[in-house]
């Protein structure tokens, strides 16, 4: 007989002969003459076949009436705990738990004021176009942080203008220095509205301390414009030009910084210096006990005083630019419809389709990248879980 | 046995339809070929008992995820008992001899007796001889009386690769019994 491999595709033919003579042989009919021995040795193999016991036949009858519907122990049911099973289910929790996680963040996120697809927006470039450029005139140095410039981006611009480092280095820094920050914003509305534009702005300047510098509405027929000047406190700067960015379409907005914070110490310490002469001079003048160095020593209080003046003077005009910003306001009207806060047409509905299926798309995209890994991860751990079972029972056959 | 599944008055309920009717034919034609196989696998006939039954109610319990894609139904149940056994082994890590002994129902003559009785204790002493693996092969072939194709699903093969192994443990017990034929 020729010798063959297991991996081979096909038996030798004189094995699969004997092979087919056996299932014969196994099934009574006869077999060739010279595979006579074959056939004795079935038959014998067949003679030691364990039989059953009668009584045993007769109770697994019974209970294959009942359908075996005996109700399995606790060490049964424990058994049954697959290892597999716990890790897919465990797996599936998971995923479920991190899907919801990231679908409720992203939910979250558009509908956060910052994040959210206004119907203002909605004839607004959709993507931020800030640019960091530094500022003019040479007055950029260091601890100066720039001007940003997002021309024409919408409030998409203001989120660009938030994220980026120019205003997360004035905060930050925010504790310890000052800075003169101004702001430069303008909007667009429908002409009908830059009125009530305007007064919105106002009554929001108003209540965050502010103060309305200059304000000029300009109507004429079917155009109309308003332009203010408003000092914002530094500290509600941010959240007023949220809200006011809020009020009507971006246009533009400009935000400039520059670090005082050298002026200001010097102006403090200047003023401080002064008031410290002065208190030795009245010291001094109290103890004075010669006319002639009690008048020399009033000659120079009056030199300090002025001096003292001077320097509270220029310290709360430093100090004031510190605490206010001027912010410069100007409101377009325009009767574009296609561009019109009140209308909603075709292609606002096909920006806003677009929108929503980007966040859609993104997050599909985000839940398929967190659960893909997962997916195969589990895949992988059943897979290899069942070859180690495979493997651990079949080494019983080893032994 | 037939009766005491098909009778009416005590047949389980067939809510299961199409299903319970084949898991009852298939209790029907492998009740005892399934504890033979199970018996010459662990070679204990009480633990092939326990675990035949085991395998009888596993199976009714997963009769209907039963896929004929993946193989015949008598090998899906084959492939239940033998992870049930190998469970077993696993468990007892103890091999018990074959209780089952050869039942010689033929009547022959006295010499023709004493030939029979020579050559089938030759053999028991081949089978004995038998790795775990082939004793397995032979239990599915010959007490079971699966087919190759049917034995390879059961251990996770292919069928020529079956067919291969089994022919080799044959020729092994040959061999085997030539040599204890000589001896004696």
């Amino acid at each position: 007989m020729k010798s063959h491999n297991e991996a081979d595709e096909t038996l030798d033919p004189e094995v699969e002969r004997q092979l087919q003579a056996i299932d014969r042989a196994l099934m009574g009919a006869e077999i060739e003459p010279d595979l006579a021995e074959l056939a004795t040795l079935t038959a014998d193999l067949r003679e030691q076949r364990p039989e059953p016991r009668e009584d045993w036949q007769r109770e697994l009858d019974e209970r294959a009436r009942a359908g075996f519907g005996r109700r399995p122990t606790l060490r049964e049911r424990l058994s049954r705990i697959r290892v597999r099973g716990v890790l897919q289910a465990t797996g599936a929790v998971v995923s479920v738990l991190l899907a919801t996680v990231i679908i409720g963040g992203g939910i979250y996120t558009l509908s956060t004021p910052n994040g959210h697809d206004d119907s203002d927006d909605s004839g607004a470039a959709t993507s931020a176009d800030a640019t960091l450029v530094p500022l003019e005139g040479g007055a950029a140095t260091e601890g100066s942080v720039g001007n940003l410039n997002a021309p024409a981006g919408g409030k998409e611009a203001e989120r660009a203008s938030d994220d980026d480092g120019l205003q997360r280095t004035s905060r930050e820094g925010a504790q310890n220095r000052k800075q003169d920050r101004s702001a430069s914003l303008q909007l667009k509305t429908s002409t009908r509205k830059v009125r009530e534009v305007s007064d919105e702005a106002i009554q929001i300047t108003e209540s965050v301390g502010g103060v309305v510098l200059s304000s000029q509405l300009n109507e004429r027929g079917s155009q109309a414009s308003a332009d203010l000047q408003l000092s914002i406190p530094t500290s509600e700067l941010d959240a007023t030009l949220d809200r006011l960015t809020d009020l009507a379409t971006v246009e533009s907005l400009n935000e400039a910084a520059v670090d005082i914070t050298e002026p200001f110490v010097s102006a403090r310490d200047r003023l401080g210096d002064a008031r410290d002469q002065r208190l030795e001079l009245l010291e001094a003048l109290g103890n004075a006990t010669i006319e002639e160095q009690a008048e020399a020593l009033r000659k120079q209080l009056r030199e300090v005083r002025k001096e003292v003046s001077r320097a509270e003077a220029r310290f709360d005009r430093i100090a004031q630019q510190a605490r206010l910003s001027d912010v410069s306001l100007q409101v377009r009207g325009t009767d574009d419809d296609g561009e019109s806060d009140d209308g909603w047409s075709l292609g606002d509905a096909i920006d806003d389709a677009l929108t929503a299926l980007e966040a859609v798309a993104g997050a599909l995209l985000i839940i398929l990248a967190v659960v893909l890994p997962l997916a195969i991860t589990a895949a992988l751990v059943t897979l290899i879980i069942h070859w180690a079972r495979r493997r651990s029972r079949e080494r019983a056959l080893d032994e | 046995m037939e009766e005491a599944l098909s009778s009416p008055a005590t047949k389980a309920p067939s809510h299961s339809g199409a299903a319970e009717t084949a898991f009852e034919a298939l209790y029907r034609s492998s009740r005892d070929d399934l504890f033979a196989y199970v018996a010459g696998l662990l070679r204990d006939r009480s633990a092939a008992e326990d675990v035949t039954a085991l395998a009888f109610e596993r199976a009714y319990r997963k009769r209907s995820r039963f896929d004929p894609a993946r193989g015949s139904r008598r090998a899906w149940l084959f492939g239940i008992a033998r992870n049930a056994a190998l469970d077993e082994l696993r468990r007892r890590r103890r091999t018990a001899e074959l209780i089952g002994e050869p039942q010689d129902t033929e009547t022959a003559a006295p010499e023709q007796q004493a030939e029979v009785a020579l050559r089938r204790a030759a053999l028991r002493q081949a089978m004995s001889a038998l790795d775990g693996r082939e004793r397995e092969l032979v239990s599915l072939k010959f007490f079971a009386g699966l087919s190759n194709a049917e034995i390879a699903t059961v251990i996770g093969t292919t069928a020529t690769n079956a067919g291969t192994r089994l022919h080799r443990t044959v020729e092994k017990l040959r061999r085997a019994c030539d040599e204890v034929a000589q001896r004696g």
